[in-house]
């Protein structure tokens, strides 16, 4: 294993999923700079993009027996994407040099952008999917179609009490992950 | 640049309940702030001080959720999340009612965890009780003491007067809902998990140390390089000369599977079926089909039973039901089992009740008890 840095990324990641840590451990250092650049332009937060950086690297080990990638690069850098969007909700740290312009502008148009954003969305979903479907449905509603508890309970047949359980549910299950701790899921 | 739109959107996005639309428009963000902050020349912190400090906090994580402490750590984790134990997270404790889901609060009786319980027959045919009362010496003679601990535990040691001449066999067997560990008379240990049975010469022949299992134990074996030591149960041979290992072969189980955790062992299902295993390998043994494969398991995840804990990775509900039927001495109907998988670890001391709201936590299903068998609803 001494020549583990002539390895490519796939063997890598094959290794690790045999549970080499040197491989896990050439990963870090073939990946962390560009984990940590990614991380900082959105955050410009040392502690924030430390913890995100961290979360990614701890989520790859535990869950590389699982891990379905396009690309290494692609993969790190989407799910640094995804973690960071949990310290810019609570806009502790700023989101500087983005006009809004720049967000709304051009996009779709190269490759690389959409395979990204392909990659973005499956990590999404794997990192969030393990709320039971009716509780999703009753967060939905409740968060993003702005129902009272009330309208959920008389759209889906079910009582208030029901509703108010599972967003609870659903609240406490997100918490806990987001503490990169997926248990009981 | 619109901050609390940048906000909404983050939100949805962690909380994986954003549109297309949304993770589109956020991809767009993230490629424009990457784009603008190298521009801008931007001084990142990224020395070598920084990469050496995440790294170290990287394998503190990894690594603490390999050691026993981390199971304790996940269960806790776990009980936050449940919310029904929140202070009661090391003490055992029955439910009360108000504590569980409608379902489980309508059995009235709390069905409590197993403990250390066994029977051992001598090869006299006596048969003696064990549990963790009444510590001390069972047998004393030419050669040996067999003993029993407060900690649910028998151990046969050779003593050095007179010659360990009896080979008859002694057998050990947990009813559903017990446990108990033997050390033999060669120093090796034997942990047996709930409706398992081993049965063993008081000393063993100087070719060969051969036991015999139904149902499931964790062996850690002492080496004797000169004298094999053989598990045999009824579809397959374990073979080894010191080692740890696990041996799962409940007659109920579709697959014999055996767990190697430290050195090497033979796994010999029929003439000319075998697998060497290394540790962190699992073989499996289809008691239908004869068919024996090997793939890697997680170690602590196939012991947890032995530390008091279940741990679900991924594992069909049917063989969770199962593990609980023989900790907590219920029945259960397979028939209707929806094939769906939990994963999560639960200590094996909470009453069935509560083990059973912590599933009903985590998915749509809920379970009921009536006449000691859980029905999956």
């Amino acid at each position: 294993m001494s020549a583990i840095h002539l390895y490519k990324d796939s063997e890598l990641l094959d290794l690790m999923k045999s549970g080499d840590g040197a491989a896990f451990d050439e990963i870090y250092q073939r990946y962390w700079n560009i984990l940590f650049k990614s991380a900082w332009c959105l955050l410009q937060d040392k502690a924030a993009c430390m913890d995100v950086v961290q979360d990614v690297f701890v989520w790859l080990w535990e869950h590389r027996d699982h891990v379905v990638l396009t690309t290494l690069r692609g993969y790190l850098v989407m799910a640094v994407r995804y973690k960071a969007a949990n310290y810019l909700r609570n806009s502790k740290v700023r989101a500087a040099f983005v006009a809004e312009s720049s967000a709304t502008g051009t996009d779709g148009a190269s490759e690389e952008w959409v395979l990204e954003l392909k990659e973005l969305k499956a990590i999404i979903a794997g990192f969030t999917d393990a709320l039971p479907s009716r509780c999703r449905e009753v967060f939905y509603l409740s968060r993003h179609e702005h129902l009272s508890n009330r309208e959920i309970a008389s759209r889906l047949g079910i009582s208030e009490k029901t509703v108010e359980n599972q967003i609870t549910a659903a609240l406490k299950k997100l918490r806990v992950r987001l503490g990169s701790m997926s248990l009981l899921m | 640049m619109d901050q609390e739109k940048l906000r909404q959107i983050s939100a949805k996005i962690s909380d994986g309940t954003a549109s297309e639309e949304e993770i589109a428009w956020y991809h767009r963000y993230c490629v424009a702030a990457e784009q603008a902050a190298m521009a801008s020349g931007t001084n990142i912190p990224d020395d070598e001080d920084t990469r050496a400090e995440m790294y170290r906090q990287i394998r503190r994580r990894i690594d603490r959720k390999k050691t026993g402490l981390s199971v304790k750590y996940r269960y806790a984790a776990a009980a936050a999340l449940t919310g029904i134990l929140a202070a009661t997270v090391f003490l055992y404790r029955p439910a009360t009612h108000k504590d569980q889901p409608a379902a489980v609060a309508a059995v009235s009786k709390n069905i409590p965890a197993g403990g250390n319980k066994a029977v051992l027959t001598l090869a006299n045919g006596k048969e003696i009780m064990l549990s963790d009362a009444g510590a001390g010496d069972i047998v004393k003679q030419a050669g040996l003491r067999i003993y029993r601990t407060a900690t649910g535990e028998i151990v046969y040691e050779a003593t050095a007067t007179g010659n360990a001449s009896d080979t008859g066999i002694n057998r050990i067997a947990t009813p559903r809902g017990g446990q108990y560990s033997v050390v033999l008379q060669d120093g090796s240990k034997v942990w047996l998990n709930a409706a398992s049975t081993l049965s063993y010469p008081v000393n063993f022949s100087a070719g060969e140390r051969r036991v015999t299992l139904q149902g499931e134990a964790y062996f850690e074996i002492a080496k004797n390089a000169g004298r094999a030591f053989k598990v045999i149960t009824a579809t397959q041979t374990v073979e080894v000369l010191g080692t740890h290992f696990n041996v799962d072969a409940y007659s109920d189980n579709a697959l014999v599977r055996t767990t190697l955790l430290e050195g090497s062992v033979k796994v010999v299902a029929a003439p000319g079926t075998q697998l060497m295993l290394k540790p962190g390998e699992q073989a499996r043994l289809n008691n239908q089909t004869g068919a024996l494969q090997k793939s890697n398991v997680s170690e602590e995840d196939v012991i947890a039973w032995k530390n008091g804990y279940f741990i679900f990775n991924d594992t069909w509900l049917s063989d969770v039901l199962l593990q609980l039927s023989r900790w907590y001495d219920v029945q259960v109907d397979l028939s209707t089992v929806p094939r769906i998988r939990y994963s999560g670890t639960i200590p094996r001391r909470k009453t069935l009740q509560e083990v059973l709201a912590m599933l009903e936590f985590t998915g749509n299903r809920h379970f009921e008890i009536a006449n000691r068998t859980i029905i999956v609803k």
